[in-house]
């Protein structure tokens, strides 16, 4: 698939057509895991740490197994002791495997202890609380830096426990003094982040007679949820079948394998099927955040505005375990030699422990926070050599089909460039920038960010997957793939896909979920690689069915396959037009005559990752003194290649930005630096941007194709959330002539920032 | 199977209740609109629920006696937009129209509110700043408190057992200005960090004070009304530099009321924010 060859007018690919269970959402006709009711199901409570580090010393489960309906209650004593890491996904992944469902030495507040199974949630509910639960309290440590010296040690592996440097050029040499170069250095500090789906974390677990397990779970991976239960209950992976239902949002949250393997353990111990429904607050706490970071950016510059050499140095807080603290370094690292031409670039991530929940994947996987750090600094050196940020920018951003500066793979069509430009515009980011500060107690300030993403895993692991797809007799389509949708409607669109080539309506095309029963191997959802790589995937899929049956039709109708025409469902030879018929007609006749299925089973590898690319332009008004924070406008122009559905992704776009809006301004787990104890472990305390709140979003696409992209598609789903943090911080430095770093600005940073601001500090 | 297990009766009638509460031997906890016991029913021990949000002679609002009279089973979303509440009582429709969101405010009602006694209620700084009184019921008597003698801590009122809340009291005068405001981490569907009503009577042609009233929320148990807000209002002429004095107090206020918080710092700077914009609101000044 080519750029440019196949970008252009679609029937149905580019269109806002209705995502496939939309109405059934609105409706409530849909069943999520947590509506299921199943004959004989039993509740399953985790019952969480109330200490940030101690050792379990006994656990009186005597008064609690007394409570009527109780069936069993798990502990460390009675359960497998097998070490887990529960972000891996493929079979031979190394990492730091130092979980355990019930850890004898609890890390964190909100860890897990024990766990009650009984007939209902009221008599779990009460046995928890009649578990009785002696510790041998250990030190802890909250605070990522202080964990660097590694006093406390968390587990094994020591603290900090994985250093990794990325580099090119000599960014010593471009750091030595020279005149006329301006280094500009800042400390930029993310929170951790709740991702905050609408629906709770959730798990289902059903024992059949044959000693299989099913596992319904809302989540992106199911081959990695079949992989870790496997692997911690022993079990051969064919006896575990994991179905991904209907899921009311994830971002990354129910990426890694959380709840699954309990309830799979519970439910082969009691025999019956078992249902953990986590609450809120164990969402919050208990599951995975977004990786907070401390990020020292330095970078030099010139007098023209040229980006001589960048360097930073970031503290990465994976929490109390590791799951995917090492890759992330990596994730995070390499956005930086992807955006802007930089000659001389070092990235090094330092990860450490803490006593504090658990970090692990989050929309952007890093992503928002490295370019968050490297983006406010760019403002800072900006305004330090008196150069308009976009100006800067512009003379700095890479251009198309750039090399990678460390040797990954190609950036492709990078048309960042043009998004500024397009969004300088639409924004008059000109005058805007260039208007007279205010000076009373309501000011206004504009700010600009850049941002880049992957698309997929290519170069880094293997990226590929299977799918079936099968024409029916009736005509209508199947297509079989390890589908994970997140909401987002990705089988909404894999199917305009797969019409586009079929020339049928998508009404006519089926495309379920993964269930690794029936569907082929994919490595998932995740890494913003579902349209570029199972999108690519199901296009081939197609073209290969297509031919399939074009080559059966010309035997039909006893012509050539170059004779063959078909358009809207219709298949015909053009030296016989009294036989055009519909598919359906033809796959009865094929099955009939040749008796052959007509299927297609494509294994599709990823053949590159270019960049997606986008900018966030946002205009914001700053009460001076109750530090409040009115986002007033936003641009949003993203390079996605071609939208499949254009609707999905301006969706995509709103809600991201609406995330990265609360990662400037809202959102922070607030873990207590004394107690351990998270203080935004609730809705009421951890404050979401509601639709009130949000500004007005004027979306732009730049539809320039991307080659290997099906129709030139990249990616959206993880990009669209990256800009908008950094862009909102820059605005409201610029509306206050501050500098301020600590994400979230929440109105009290604000006011204590002018504050010091106007005593000098 | 242990559930907890609770008995919940409803009646039409006020006089139905107070019957019930005669004959039943048992713990009682009223609910009307239940928005704050849905999310504590896990908490929940009484033997009996009386849910009163069918209590017909709980719902009215009227002017009587020199009196605004709210019945205590009136819902937010009914106080917001009723039409006696904004002439007489403004402050309390913009309280009213900023509870919760407006799922909460067709439910939750003022007499709730104030028998919840929640830090941050919105009603209570504004019910402080009118000087209003609460109505209670119980099995035997009748009695009228002030407002501020209903709460009793965070999150308790002052109420005894089966007694109930039936009605508020707002005393009335004329050329009486009043308003509303909060902050919290939102600028709608938001729970108060800081909140403030103003009551002044005003001489509309010497642009002056006569007297005023002043009730922060949220920083404590119940609301706190600075005496030397008070004081420094009476025939006070609206001007720059009376916003800027009351915002000071304010600020002061805070720093007295909470010295150990660590929202401290904050809350006495954006306070002053709050008094200014009620001057403005409340004179059509814009004063910062």
């Amino acid at each position: 698939v080519k750029a440019g060859r196949t970008v252009g007018a679609f029937k149905y690919v580019g269109k806002s057509m209705p995502i496939s269970d939309g109405e059934a959402k609105a409706t409530g006709r849909i069943k999520y895991t947590g509506d299921m009711a199943l004959e004989g199901l039993l509740y399953g409570k985790l019952v969480f740490s109330d200490r940030p580090h101690a050792r379990i010393k006994s656990i009186d489960v005597n008064e609690a197994k007394a409570v009527p309906g109780v069936i069993q209650v798990y502990t460390c004593h009675n359960t497998p002791k097998v070490t887990f890491n529960s972000q891996m996904w493929f079979m031979g992944q190394r990492g730091f495997e130092d979980q355990k469902l019930f850890p004898d030495v609890v890390r964190y507040v909100g860890d897990t202890v024990a766990a009650v199974v009984a007939e209902d949630k009221e008599s779990a509910d009460k046995a928890a609380e009649l578990l009785r639960i002696e510790y041998e309290p250990l030190p802890y440590v909250i605070d990522p830096e202080e964990a660097m010296q590694g006093k406390v040690i968390i587990h094994q592996s020591g603290n900090p426990f994985y250093t990794t440097e990325i580099k090119c050029g000599d960014v010593e040499l471009a750091f030595t003094g020279k005149s006329g170069v301006e280094i500009v250095e800042d400390r930029v500090e993310t929170p951790k982040i709740h991702h905050a789906a609408m629906e709770n974390h959730v798990c289902i677990a059903v024992p059949d007679h044959n000693g299989r397990i099913t596992v319904y779970s809302p989540c992106q991976i199911i081959y990695s949820v079949r992989m870790i239960i496997a692997k911690i209950l022993g079990l051969p992976f064919n006896k575990v079948r994991v179905i991904k239902p209907p899921v009311g949002g994830s971002f990354g949250g129910k990426q890694e394998v959380t709840l699954e393997p309990y309830c799979a353990l519970f439910a082969l111990e009691t025999g019956r099927p078992v249902k953990i429904a986590f609450d809120r607050q164990a969402s919050i706490v208990s599951t995975r955040t977004r990786t907070k970071t401390i990020g020292y950016v330095k970078t030099a510059v010139d007098q023209d505005g040229r980006i001589l050499a960048r360097n930073m140095d970031m503290v990465v807080d994976t929490g109390a375990y590791t799951t995917n603290g090492s890759v992330i370094c990596h994730a995070m690292g390499k956005k930086l030699f992807r955006l802007y031409r930089i000659e001389n670039q070092r990235f090094c991530a330092v990860a450490v422990h803490t006593n504090t929940p658990i970090a692990g994947a989050a929309r952007g996987y890093g992503s928002p926070q490295v370019q968050a750090a490297a983006e406010i600094n760019l403002d800072h050196a900006a305004k330090k050599i008196g150069i308009d940020p976009v100006e800067f920018r512009l003379k700095n951003l890479v251009h198309p089909f750039d090399p990678d500066s460390t040797g990954g793979p190609s950036l492709g069509n990078a048309r960042i460039i043009d998004c500024v430009l397009k969004g300088a515009k639409e924004f008059s980011w000109h005058e805007r920038w260039s208007r007279p500060r205010d000076t009373g107690r309501w000011r206004r300030g504009v700010g600009v960010a850049c941002a880049t993403h992957v698309n997929g895993y290519y170069q880094a692991y293997q990226d590929f997957g299977t799918m079936t797809l099968r024409m029916l007799e009736d005509g209508s389509l199947m297509l079989n793939a390890g589908l994970h949708d997140l909401g987002n409607g990705t089988v909404t669109a894999m199917k305009q896909i797969v019409a586009e080539v079929m020339d049928i309506s998508p009404d006519r095309i089926e495309a379920p979920e993964g269930d690794t029963d029936i569907s082929p191997y994919d490595i998932g959802c995740q890494a913003s690689r579902v349209i570029y790589v199972c999108g690519a995937n199901a296009m081939k899929a197609a073209e290969n069915l297509r031919q399939l049956l074009i080559a059966q039709a010309a035997k039909i109708f006893n012509c050539c396959p170059d004779d063959i025409c078909v358009e809207d469902g219709m298949i015909w030879s053009r030296k016989n037009l009294d036989n055009k018929m519909e598919y359906g007609r033809l796959a009865g006749l094929i099955q009939q005559k040749h008796q052959i299925e007509l299927t297609v089973t494509l294994t599709y590898q990823a053949q590159a990752n270019p960049g997606s690319y986008g900018v966030n332009f946002v205009e914001v008004e700053v009460d001076t003194l109750t530090g409040f924070v009115k986002v007033l406008d936003v641009v949003a122009v993203h390079d996605i290649g071609q939208a499949i559905n254009t609707g999905f992704v301006e969706g995509q776009i709103h809600g991201g930005i609406q995330m990265g809006l609360g990662l400037a301004l809202t959102e922070d787990l607030a873990v207590h630096p004394r107690t351990g104890v998270t203080g935004g472990n609730r809705l009421s305390k951890y404050h979401l941007i509601n639709a009130p709140d949000m500004p007005p979003v004027r979306i732009f696409l730049i539809e320039k194709g991307e080659d290997f992209g099906p129709f030139g598609a990249k990616s959206i789903g993880e990009i669209a959330t990256i800009p908008s943090a950094p862009a909102t911080v820059n605005a409201i430095n610029h509306a206050l002539n501050t500098h301020l770093t600590v994400l979230p600005l929440t109105p009290a940073r604000i006011v204590d920032g002018i504050r010091k601001g106007q005593r000098g500090l | 199977v242990s559930r907890r297990t609770f008995r919940i009766t409803g009646f039409n009638h006020l006089s139905d209740v107070i019957t019930e509460l005669r004959q039943n031997p048992g713990t009682i906890t009223f609910i009307n609109g239940g928005t704050d016991f849905i999310i504590q029913i896990a908490k929940q021990r009484d033997n009996c629920v009386i849910d009163l949000s069918q209590v017909k002679d709980l719902k009215y609002i009227k002017k009587e006696d020199g009196l605004l009279k709210i019945g205590a089973g009136t819902t937010f979303a009914e106080i917001a937009v009723s039409q006696v509440v904004r002439e007489t009582a403004e402050a309390l429709a913009q309280a009213a129209g900023q509870v919760g969101s407006m799922q909460i405010r067709n439910r939750a009602t003022i007499g709730g509110n104030v028998a919840s006694a929640s830090p941050a209620g919105d009603s209570l700084p504004v019910l402080a700043a009118f000087d209003a009184r609460i109505v209670v019921r119980g099995p035997a008597e009748t009695r009228t408190i002030p407002i501020m003698e209903a709460i009793a801590g965070i999150g308790k009122s002052s109420l005894k057992e089966k007694e109930l809340i039936t009605e508020i009291l707002l005393p009335l005068t004329s050329n009486r200005q009043s308003g509303f405001k909060k902050i919290g981490s939102r600028s709608a569907v938001t729970i108060a960090w800081i909140s403030m009503a103003m009551v002044v009577d005003w001489d509309v042609h010497t642009n002056t004070i006569l007297t005023g009233k002043i009730a922060l929320g949220a920083l404590g148990a119940g609301p706190v009304c600075p005496a030397k807000a008070r004081d420094f209002m009476v025939g006070r002429k609206i001007d720059q530099e009376m916003a800027a004095g009351l915002a000071n107090i304010l600020s002061e206020t805070v720093n007295e009321a909470i010295p150990n918080r660590e929202s401290r710092p904050y809350k006495a700077e954006a306070v002053k924010g709050l008094a200014f914009d009620m001057v403005n609101r409340l004179f059509g000044t814009c004063f910062e």
